[in-house]
Parts: structure tokens; C-alpha cells; sequence
């Protein structure tokens, strides 16, 4: 979904001119499964995804033509980014935390703890750039929208995508035929 | 032309390439090796997506929209209500480091932060906080981990500001710090209530010690304890008329309003 294109609901353009509600239905969801993806923390993601509508609302962009969803991808990114660099978390960030399954069967438990883990290492095996650009894409970014939030050349995004999509196909099948490295 | 490269094979199955994608496009639909990368690139996409969906939960989205919708109206009065995680005074660095914003209700970061504030000494515990009725802004109310403070800060304004902490326990002591920036602010305990109107942030009921929080740079500033004036900041300079313990450039503690208080000092 591009919620600055066609089709969008609002014009993410100004936190001055915008409805938070409004604002929140269109970003939090997509924040949150973001920032969930990239941490593995569902507590950790909703903590980001608040704090990205916190500091749009202290010193979000103003004036035309600023995105505001680009924005708090970009906001949240870097917060990721300072957590895992200050070493916090980083357990967190590299391993995840398997989630409970709705279904009270403990083979079943198991068995989605071991696929989480799979995907998990996988994920922890691409740079963090790598990751952050194929979830970014999952979540509908385009390319110039990508190369804002990471700091990237537009140019750059597709060979970054290919290639990143490419190791984690490799790297995730590994891991599910147990010859992987990590975990 | 030649091969297209990977990069530009994703493009075009993206819709995103630019330049020669006219050339690269008729290319591909000709070129088996490259008919075969973008077959597995698709594949590939597959396995991302659905590999990912395994990691998905639900959002908690009704808690999150009511803190947002709260910091969002609580911004439009100029008025923020903090909690912040105090297991002792070493926190306020970590509070410092995540920035302001990192302090407030539903506290984004707070979670990201809490293994550092654990670290700290805090003692994880529910906390709440509880709002006058019809008055100020609503406090968050919800739980989190650490041992926390509660609070709410404003803007000192040209006319200036007085600070009110009523119903101060009479062993409690009240500190005043010097910050920077233009917000006062008063923090203590949950259960602490707070009402604010035009000029005015009041405490009620701390049940626990009072820190205020006093902008260096900003307007006229009074603070009343328990209906008596501990301290008087104007153009002219700084009246202390409670009862001092002790002082330092940065900060001023008094002792519990039972105590006997000190002559009037003046300074700056």
C-alpha cells in the first residue's frame, strides 16, 4: 500500500495538517510489523512505533512535501540501528523472542518456535541495510521512499533488494534444512 | 543490449526501473538466463513473504491509538504528562542519552530501554497514576516495568508560572532542579494527581518525596508548598524562602514541610 500514491487516504505531507487518528490507522500497523520484523520484539515494536508518532508529534516534519510515513520508517530505522550499535538489546535484536501460539498444543508450540528461529536466523545472517530494505519493500515502499529511509541512492535500491532477497531465500533454506550456521 | 543486471531485473518486476527499461524489458521477455534470474527472483519474493508472516503478531493497536491520541492532545494544551523510570538518580542519564521524548507516557523506548533502567537497580512493578476528575490532562494510565516516577511539565510562558505540590506529606522532602529548556515540570510517585490551567501546574497528594524541575532560561517562576511559598523566581533575582537542607548551583532540596524553615534567602 503507498499511502503517498494513488489510492491513499490522506496526504502524508504535513503533521500539522494531518489527523493523528487518521494518521495512526493508515502507519501503526505497518510501523509496527516493521520494527516487530526487525527486532523480533512485539513489546520492543510497539515501543518504537509509539515513539515514532511521539516525536512526529515534538518535531515532526512541516511544510509541503514532506512524507510523513517516510519519515517514522526513518525514525524508527534509526532507533534500531542506535540500539543495536549501543549494544541494548541485543539479544533481542539477533535472536528474537519466539511468540506464544494462540493454539494450546505443545507440538504445535514448538514446531512455530522452530520456524520463527529459522526465520529469525535467517534474517540475522543479512546486514542490517539488507534487512531493512526487504521489509521496507514488503511494506510497500517504493524505491525513492526505501533510499530516504536508509540513506541509500534510488539507483541503488533494486541491485540492494536482489541481492538481499537473493541470500535470504539461500540462507532461510539452509536453516530449515538444519545445515544452517546460526541459532 | 546485454544481460540486464539483478538489480535492474528487480526493478522491472517492481515497476520501479527507469532509463533504458524499455530495451531491458523487450530483453527479458527474449533472454532465457535472464527470464530464469526473474523466475527465481519471484520465487525468492515468495519465500520472503511468507517465511516472514511466521514472525507476524497482532499489533496491540487500541492501547497504542489511546496513548498517541493522549501525547497528541496533551500537546495541543501544551501540556505533557511524564512517567519516568527513577530507580535512582543514574537514570536521568539514561533518559538524557534516549532524548526527551523517551520519558513520556506509553513511553516509546521505555520497553527498548528497560534492560538499561533494570540495570539500574529499578524494581519492575505495575505503576498507575490517577487523574482529577474534569481537570488538566488525563495521565496515561497503564502498566509498566521499572520503578517510575510520574509527572507533568508546561511551558513557562511570558507571564510566568507557579508550581503548587499540595498535600505534601510532612516527611517528605522537595527538590528543585535547574534544567534547560523552557518547561517546569513535577515529578513524585503514582498516585499523584495533577491539574494545570493557564499559568498554573499543580501536584496533589504526592505520596512520596517532589522533584521540581525549573527551566533556567524562561519566565517568572513561583513554587508554593503546601500553601507557602518555598521559592520566588523573578527578573529581580531568586527569593528561597522554604526550608532549605541543601543547595548546590543546580539544585536545591528542602527538608521535609514539617521542619523549621530557614530565614529568607536571597541569591542568584
Amino acid at each position: 500500500m503507498h499511502l503517498t500514491g494513488p489510492g491513499s487516504r490522506l496526504e502524508l505531507n504535513d503533521v500539522d495538517q494531518v489527523d493523528i487518528n487518521a494518521l495512526f490507522d493508515e502507519v501503526y500497523e505497518p510501523l509496527y510489523r516493521y520494527c516487530h520484523r526487525l527486532t523480533g520484539d512485539p513489546d520492543a515494536a510497539d515501543d518504537l512505533a509509539q515513539e515514532a508518532f511521539v516525536r512526529l508529534l515534538d518535531r515532526g516534519p512541516r511544510g509541503p512535501n514532506r512524507g510523513l510515513r517516510v519519515w517514522m520508517f526513518r525514525v524508527a530505522t534509526n532507533l534500531i540501528r542506535d540500539a543495536a550499535r549501543q549494544g541494548q538489546n541485543r539479544r533481542r535484536i539477533l535472536a528474537g523472542t519466539p511468540q506464544p501460539d494462540p493454539v494450546p498444543s505443545a507440538e504445535r508450540e514448538m514446531e512455530r518456535s522452530e520456524e520463527i528461529r529459522e526465520v529469525r536466523a535467517a534474517l540475522d545472517q543479512l546486514a542490517p541495510r539488507d534487512r531493512e530494505v526487504l521489509l521496507l519493500r514488503q511494506e510497500g515502499f517504493s524505491y525513492r521512499e526505501i533510499a530516504q529511509v536508509v540513506n541509500v541512492a534510488p539507483t541503488s535500491v533494486g541491485t540492494l533488494l536482489a541481492r538481499s532477497l537473493k541470500r535470504f531465500a539461500s540462507v532461510y533454506t539452509k536453516e530449515k534444512q538444519g545445515n544452517g550456521t546460526s541459532g | 543490449m546485454g544481460h540486464p543486471d539483478e538489480g535492474m531485473i528487480r526493478a522491472l518486476l517492481d515497476e520501479e526501473a527507469t532509463g533504458e527499461k524499455e530495451d531491458a524489458r523487450t530483453h527479458l521477455a527474449t533472454c532465457p538466463r535472464c527470464e530464469e534470474e526473474a523466475a527465481e527472483q519471484t520465487a525468492d519474493l515468495q519465500v520472503l513473504a511468507e517465511a516472514l508472516a511466521l514472525l507476524d503478531t497482532d499489533p496491540p493497536v487500541q492501547a497504542a491509538r489511546a496513548r498517541i491520541l493522549e501525547e497528541a492532545q496533551a500537546r495541543r494544551k501544551g501540556v505533557r504528562m511524564i512517567r519516568r523510570s527513577l530507580p535512582r538518580a543514574a537514570s536521568f542519564a539514561v533518559l538524557i542519552t534516549a532524548g526527551a521524548a523517551a520519558a513520556l507516557p506509553g513511553s516509546p523506548v521505555r520497553q527498548w530501554l528497560a534492560d538499561g533502567w533494570r540495570s539500574l537497580g529499578g524494581t519492575p512493578g505495575p505503576v498507575a497514576t490517577e487523574a482529577l476528575e474534569g481537570v488538566g490532562e488525563p495521565p496515561y494510565e497503564g502498566t509498566v516495568e521499572g520503578t517510575e516516577r510520574v509527572g507533568a511539565t508546561l511551558p513557562v510562558g511570558q507571564g510566568g508560572l507557579e508550581l503548587h505540590v499540595r498535600d505534601l506529606s510532612p516527611l517528605a522532602s522537595l527538590t528543585i532542579l535547574l534544567v534547560e529548556g523552557t518547561r517546569a515540570g513535577v515529578f513524585s510517585e503514582e498516585g499523584t494527581r495533577f491539574r494545570t490551567e493557564d499559568g498554573r501546574l499543580e501536584a496533589l497528594g504526592p505520596p512520596g518525596d517532589v522533584t521540581l524541575e525549573i527551566p533556567s532560561g524562561a519566565g517568572p517562576i513561583t513554587v508554593v508548598v503546601n500553601g507557602e511559598v518555598y521559592l520566588r523566581r523573578t527578573a529581580g533575582g531568586l527569593q528561597i524562602l522554604g526550608p532549605v537542607q541543601t543547595r548546590t548551583p543546580a539544585e536545591i532540596r528542602f527538608g521535609p514541610s514539617g521542619s523549621r524553615p530557614n530565614p529568607p534567602d536571597s541569591g542568584g
